[in-house]
């Protein structure tokens, strides 16, 4: 097994979670759902990188962040590091590409809160800001949470656009499913063995843990169904 | 799994403390991991062609023996080693499975430091012991190939892998290039197509001799070597992409002449 990509992906699908996930609630909070053009766009472009191939996804990145574009150019010039082929390179490409994973359920627990709720926190007089803290994000914890299990999830399977965008670099990029792809290439199958079941038992507690938490208990009236 | 038991059964406020105790935590392993590295020296970073992998292992763990660096090696197909360094990805040693792509780097003036070449590469063919019953000539084998008995045969991608485009030339050579052309089965590096030949999803594979010297593949397959004036001679030549010091001792290191033992038990032959 190797311990270094295991290590790696952790760190790449944690920061992934905790970038993402305010990002999400940010997201719900502020840009509801409504029967508006731009609305739809936006929903649009946070379910696009479900649909769309990682490849596209990797080409873009690559074209857009390499060392021949403007902004790769003026990147390597400010930090002297370049975005392709580095760890904050495969961290953005997490970053979008998991979008969908993060924000999706997010937005669906807060569209659950009924508009009752809210009207009438707003009557009570609280802010926006207070109703987030005290009324939305606490009735959508467990939209929230399946949301961060998802995407730590998703992170750790993530393989095509690591893989153009990273480059296999151990260490740096080579996560556990680039490190899979790699033992097997080298004909090493108990090494690909051993770190694809992981995966599989990993993702396999994740989703019953997501099952689990979607059969919630109580209503959002507090009434137990 | 303790953490995320706690948080489906407990309060809210749990819920805050565990998130950022997480958000404190992950950045700061983050930052730690950046800073180690950054403070002692900084293992070379190589690409390396998949051909080379059998004897670059044992090459790699002799440097790591005498001086404790482990270099980091990459392999894959020299095309894509090639576009990655064009995108501008920052590598060390560039170890190509011919000498077109490098000439290509200096001509765009990528590569300004020394190149050599360091071994010269056979192909073979490698043969399914389920449809082989034995050791056969390659006349024979051409009309295998064209038969129903062979439906798979695996060569890497001609436009990624120098091996590939050395295996087509063979094939093309033959008469029943039409019938063959169908059957062939294309790997996105030399590597993965040993790994259909292992896995015994093909029954013929286009390979080098390094890679047909796993002892699983000489198991389960016979291996026929192919006659050199079939196909263009693959030299195979390495690069110095950075100015790094370590990397230059490591390229030396690679090509020192006590390694030659090393490259023809893989099947190479050393340039002198």
């Amino acid at each position: 097994m190797d311990l270094q990509a295991l290590y790696l992906s952790l760190q790449l699908a944690g920061l992934t979670v905790i970038i993402l996930i305010p990002l999400g609630i940010f997201v719900a909070h502020f840009f509801p759902m409504k029967n508006t053009l731009g609305s739809f766009a936006k929903e649009a472009i946070i379910t696009l990188p479900l649909v769309l191939p990682p490849t596209v996804l990797g080409y873009y990145l690559l074209v857009g962040f390499g060392g021949n574009s403007w902004f790769g150019h003026w990147f390597e010039m400010m930090t002297g590091q370049t975005l392709v082929f580095s760890f904050l390179g495969i961290l953005i490409a997490s970053l979008i590409f998991n979008i969908p994973f993060a924000l999706m359920p997010i937005q669906r627990a807060f569209e659950a809160i009924p508009q009752d709720l809210k009207d009438a926190s707003s009557t009570c007089g609280l802010p926006p800001w207070q109703r987030l803290f005290k009324i939305e994000i606490p009735l959508s914890n467990k939209g929230i949470l399946s949301a961060a299990v998802m995407t730590f999830t998703h992170t750790l399977g993530e393989f095509g656009v690591v893989l153009m965008m990273g480059g296999n670099i151990p260490g740096q990029t080579r996560t556990l499913s680039i490190s899979i792809y790699d033992s097997v290439q080298a004909l090493d199958m108990q090494g690909a063995g051993v770190m694809s079941m992981f995966l599989l038992v990993f993702s396999f507690v994740a989703l019953i843990f997501t099952q689990r938490l979607s059969l919630s208990a109580r209503d959002f009236q507090g009434n137990l169904r | 799994m303790y953490l995320f038991f706690c948080l489906t059964h407990t309060l809210r406020k749990q819920f805050y403390v565990a998130s950022c105790f997480l958000g404190l935590l992950l950045p700061l392993e983050f930052l730690n991991a950046q800073i180690l590295n950054d403070s002692k020296v900084n293992p070379p970073i190589v690409l390396a062609a998949a051909s080379v992998r059998p004897a670059l292992e044992e090459i790699s763990s002799n440097y790591e023996r005498i001086t404790h660096l482990h270099p980091k090696i990459i392999y894959g197909s020299s095309g894509n080693f090639y576009q990655q360094i064009i995108n501008g990805g920052k590598f060390d040693i560039f170890m190509s499975a011919d000498e077109h792509l490098i000439h290509q780097l200096q001509e765009k003036k990528i590569l300004k430091n020394d190149s050599n070449v360091y071994v010269q590469g056979k192909l073979v063919f490698w043969l399914s012991k389920r449809i082989f019953s034995e050791q056969i000539e390659l006349e024979t084998l051409q009309i295998f190939l064209k038969s129903k008995r062979v439906n798979k045969i695996a060569i890497a991608n001609p436009s990624l892998a120098p091996y590939g485009k050395a295996a087509e030339q063979v094939l093309r050579k033959w008469q029943y290039w039409p019938e063959i052309s169908k059957k062939i089965i294309m790997g996105e590096n030399i590597g993965q197509v040993a790994q259909f030949a292992m896995s015994g999803s093909v029954q013929v594979a286009v390979l080098p001799v390094s890679l047909t010297m796993h002892p699983e593949m000489q198991k389960i397959g016979f291996v026929l070597p192919i006659p050199e004036e079939l196909y263009e001679p693959i030299f195979q030549k390495m690069a110095l992409l950075s100015n790094d010091k370590v990397a230059k001792d490591f390229y030396q290191f690679i090509l020192d002449k006590q390694n030659k033992k090393i490259w023809e038990k893989h099947g190479f032959t050393v340039p002198n």
